[in-house]
């Protein structure tokens, strides 16, 4: 089972974040792929993320579709003007991927590239109603897909931050009037702001699915508090990996987003894990939360 | 005003090499305003380029000419008329890109170099800081955002709102020293009651009408100077 047909079940959704390689062997993420797919319903292929240059988002997802496993492919807005955006996507259609994270993308200054010129031709906004457009068979300008009209099921991200939170909500909820039929939020840690957030979110009626970040160490947090935007992980957990020795961190890490999944996992459809190479851990906190494919 | 920044002195002085006598010219209006080519400013590099040629003992001759602005052909003309008067065989402008193209233009067999980098449209918020406020892109949203342009201050130009690299003290993430705009325009459309005018804004920008188009050309019929063969008033 996919995630559009999880969603489309109403179960609670499932997915893990895999990121394309910096070369062309794409071995070892293939492999780690293999691994995370019976515990998700898909899989999200990250764009160039945190703007730095990788294989291509769409490349690694038709590998993914050649595997037979579900991939959702990620399609920011910074590196494609609308005519390779509506390219891309068609072309990911042509190998039967239909589940879209439409992302506005982080600004080339925060990555590898940082004098690169960004595109922004369209936004993330303009890129839902694009989808919705080719959905209906047509492309931007109105002119007939020869194919008739395309399938994709797009889904787009929120920050919950609890600081911008009126500037978030008002985002989301033009999302969901474009067309966004599924939500992954930014990493959660601080539950009740969390909870917040979700009060509010709900209205909108379309399914969430929280962010779920595993912590390495008490550094790694405090760097995502100053770096982050919309990201506060709270003292006690950064505590929580400071008094705990190095050897024990792979298990506080995975009891912390065992105990982060159990606490929301009641507020929302699903959860979005992103391990940043902590794939098997990643696993452990599903198992541990007593979370399952459905 | 168009904002603009001298280059470094070894910037200017390496372009100049190949030329004896220079005439420096500047622009009494944006560059002056932004300290950075006015005629103060003239005077101060010409001294500058003096005072290294002195140093290294080489042969530079160095001459001032401050136009009112330097991006029009009339003031180009008299910038012309002073390169002759003093025999110059380089014009190092201390105007904006405008002027430096305009010399250009209008003197094929004139040298003529930037001495400034021109920057942004925009305006000086405080002593020392000058803010870009407008990119030019041909189809103006301030009527929908409150005044506050989203393609020029926002660091992705987004059309819709906010994404979500805001951070907690409203600045955003590709510098601290920006405002988020979309956090600046949604505060200002509550506090006006304006905020279903946000969601009237074109999200598909054309582009076609900004600089990302070919390189514009106004032409207003109105003001044109008929030409001999069709007068005003000639129904032909």
């Amino acid at each position: 089972m996919n995630l559009r047909q999880a969603i489309g079940d109403a179960r609670f959704a499932i997915t893990v974040e895999v990121a394309p390689p910096k070369g062309t062997d794409v071995t070892e993420v293939l492999n780690a792929s293999r691994m995370l797919a019976p515990h998700v319903h898909a899989l999200n292929v990250t764009d160039n993320q945190s703007s730095v240059m990788k294989l291509s988002s769409l490349g690694f997802s038709i590998r993914l579709m050649q595997e037979g496993l579900n991939p959702v492919f990620q399609v920011t807005c910074r590196d494609r003007n609308r005519i390779g955006l509506q390219g891309d996507l068609l072309a990911a259609a042509s190998f039967g991927i239909d589940t879209v994270l439409a992302l506005t993308g982080d600004h080339p200054r925060m990555g590898d590239h940082p004098e690169a010129k960004p595109v922004y031709d369209i936004d993330v906004i303009g890129l839902l109603e694009t989808i919705r457009m080719l959905n209906q068979g047509r492309d931007l300008s109105g002119n007939e897909l020869e194919s008739g009209p395309a399938d994709f099921f797009p889904g787009a991200s929120v920050t919950p931050s609890p600081a911008n939170m009126d500037a978030q909500l008002f985002k989301m909820e033009r999302k969901v009037k474009a067309g966004a039929r599924f939500f992954q939020t930014q990493a959660v840690f601080d539950v009740p702001v969390f909870a917040e957030f979700m009060k509010r979110a709900r209205d909108f009626g379309v399914p969430v699915m929280a962010g779920i970040i595993l912590l390495k160490n008490a550094g790694m947090a405090k760097f995502m508090n100053a770096n982050i935007p919309g990201v506060t992980v709270p003292k006690g957990i950064i505590n929580e990996l400071k008094d705990t020795d190095k050897k024990d961190r792979r298990a506080k890490s995975v009891e912390i987003g065992a105990r982060i999944v159990g606490e929301v996992k009641d507020l929302v459809q699903g959860v979005h894990m992103m391990p940043l190479g902590w794939d098997k851990e990643a696993v452990a906190v599903l198992e541990q939360a007593g979370i399952g494919l459905q | 005003m168009i904002v603009g920044q001298q280059k470094s002195l070894d910037d200017i002085w390496r372009m100049i090499a190949p030329f004896s006598r220079v005439l420096v010219v500047g622009c009494n209006e944006c560059m002056a305003a932004a300290h950075a080519g006015g005629e103060a400013e003239v005077a101060e590099l010409a001294s500058a380029l003096r005072i290294r040629a002195r140093n290294e003992g080489r042969e530079l001759e160095v001459f001032e000419f401050t136009p009112k602005r330097l991006c029009e052909p009339e003031y180009v003309a008299e910038v012309l008329a002073e390169v002759a008067r003093c025999k110059a065989d380089l014009v190092l402008s201390l105007a904006c890109g405008v002027g430096v193209n305009s010399v250009a233009d209008q003197a094929a067999d004139l040298f003529v170099l930037p001495a400034v980098d021109t920057l942004f449209m925009g305006t000086g918020a405080e002593h020392g800081v000058w803010l870009e406020y407008c990119a030019g892109c041909g189809e103006c949203v301030l009527e929908y955002t409150g005044g506050l342009c989203p393609v020029a201050r926002c660091s992705k130009g987004l059309m819709a709102g906010p994404c979500g690299g805001t951070r907690d003290d409203g600045s955003c993430e590709v510098s601290p020293d920006v405002p988020c705009v979309w956090k600046l325009i949604l505060e200002r459309a509550t506090r006006l009651g304006t905020r279903e005018r946000l969601l009237e804004m074109p999200l598909f920008k054309n582009w076609s009408k900004s600089s990302s188009g070919s390189p514009r050309r106004l032409v207003r019929e109105d003001l044109r100077i008929p030409t001999e063969d069709c007068k005003e008033g000639d129904t032909r």
